[in-house]
């Protein structure tokens, strides 16, 4: 986790695209909703603006991080964090100005359509400012040996043969890459925009032709974002870029090469549901009229009984382990200790799970995670 | 609905087969259909382009049940699958 946040707070492009938005957006004693925060950095750079109090949002533990930063930098006093989903969250008062960078990897991918829609509705005040304001989501043929090593590192011969049928998931998955200028196999298109001031749907459609530019093969889609932090100031992880930020994009891989010829027309078919995290993609060469279509939810691991259980008509029965933590919860009267709990535990329910070291590690993760 | 209907696939909609049961996503409307061993073969008997009365056929041999009683719930379930947009029918 630290890792993936010293990632964050080193990207000097992104730190200093970011930087010059809240210049231009933030105004002084202005109160902003940080939403992810991480640890924090973007509330910091706010309050350095001249904002007058942040509220910091992030589920995780490097919430912590953000307070301790924020306690030492002589902040604190001009800081709340709520280590919640944000979605869970009630703030205090509306604030002037909404920030997020939770863009992920093709702009829609990392959830910031739920929540940041949710975020405008409860927290903005009317004519509040928003950071992104909109993401262009960009799309072009990719022809990469590596990526398809990605792909296929299941069917590599160090695989025993048995487990090589695994490569199906690989095919219906949303690879993370650094794709290079050299793998593009033709002009990026504009596959469609999101503007977070506005409302959408839960679903996304986008289709767009795309032109190869050279003799090649076809791998499948690469995918990125052009990002408006704010009117005139962006933020991009195109690989063509001058100054892109340090950040993947995504790749969407076709079941098996295809052999493409300078000005042959590929048509592209995005589909997403941010909200469930999947994404859907067809492929269709116009001058041979093959078709290839794949889906994030294929490549899903998921059990007979887990994909029952998606269906609406489905009639849920509680588990062995939901019938545990009920238990486990109904020792919480306000008067036991998590000692005493732990013991009645094990004293009313030996036989709760097949050892009493297992019952013990059970009761402290229920209390842990649904109690306060 | 009658014998020479095919169906086709929107392409928001999906199937994944898991032993012998099939889960069906309208990536649209984000809910899942479930549908049991027998509607999962009359799925994968239409989606590979066979009509309505080749699919009836085919399923007439592989169980111990009475044509009519065959032809009505397969109506049935295609229609129900084309009422929920999870299939278009074609003539």
């Amino acid at each position: 986790m630290l890792d993936e946040h010293w990632g964050y707070i080193t990207d000097v492009t992104r730190q200093q695209r970011l930087e010059q938005a809240i210049l231009r957006v933030v105004k002084p004693e202005d109160v902003v909703a940080d939403v992810g925060c991480g640890a924090g950095i973007l509330g910091l750079l706010c309050l350095r603006a001249g904002a007058g109090f942040v509220h910091g949002i992030d589920s995780t533990a490097i919430l912590e991080v953000a307070r301790e930063t924020f306690l030492r930098a002589g902040w604190s006093q001009r800081i709340q964090l709520h280590r919640a989903k944000s979605q869970q969250v009630s703030l205090p008062e509306r604030v002037d100005v909404l920030i997020c960078d939770h863009v992920g990897y093709f702009g829609f991918d990392y959830g910031i359509v739920e929540f940041f829609t949710d975020a405008r509705r409860r927290f903005l005040k009317p004519g509040g400012q928003m950071i992104p304001s909109k993401i262009n989501l960009q799309l072009a043929p990719v022809e990469s040996p590596a990526c398809v090593a990605l792909v296929d590192k299941w069917a590599q011969e160090n695989v025993p043969p048995e487990y090589r049928w695994v490569r199906q998931y690989g095919v219906s998955t949303k690879h993370a890459v650094h794709l290079k200028k050299d793998e593009i196999l033709g002009e990026p298109v504009d596959l469609g925009s999101i503007d977070f001031r506005d409302d959408h749907p839960d679903f996304f459609s986008w289709q767009a032709e795309l032109v190869v530019r050279r003799d090649g093969q076809f791998h499948g889609l690469g995918g990125w974002f052009d990002c408006e932090l704010t009117q005139g100031v962006w933020m991009t992880n195109s690989p063509i870029a001058e100054h892109p930020i340090d950040r993947s994009q995504v790749f969407l891989p076709i079941s098996e090469p295809v052999s493409v010829f300078r000005g042959e027309k590929i048509r592209a078919k995005i589909m997403a549901r941010p909200t469930d995290s999947v994404i859907m993609w067809e492929v269709e060469f116009v001058a041979s009229g093959r078709k290839f279509s794949h889906s994030t939810w294929q490549g899903m691991l998921l059990s007979a009984d887990e994909l029952v259980q998606q269906s609406p008509m489905h009639i849920p029965m509680l588990s062995d382990k939901g019938r545990a933590r009920l238990l486990v919860l109904g020792y919480c009267d306000g008067l036991r200790t998590a000692k005493q709990i732990e013991s009645a535990v094990l004293r009313d329910h030996p036989n709760l799970f097949p050892s009493a070291a297992e019952t013990t590690r059970f009761v402290a993760q229920v209390l842990a995670g649904d109690t306060h | 609905l009658n014998l020479n209907t095919k169906i086709s696939v929107p392409s928001q909609v999906m199937a994944r087969q898991v032993g012998a049961e099939t889960v069906i996503l309208d990536l649209a409307s984000g809910t899942y259909y479930g549908l049991d061993a027998v509607g999962a073969r009359v799925w994968q008997l239409m989606v590979e382009g066979q009509t309505f009365a080749q699919a009836c056929k085919v399923l007439l041999a592989e169980y111990d049940v009475q044509p009519e009683q065959l032809q009505q719930d397969i109506a049935a379930l295609v229609q129900s699958l084309a009422d929920q947009k999870l299939v278009t029918l074609e003539a």
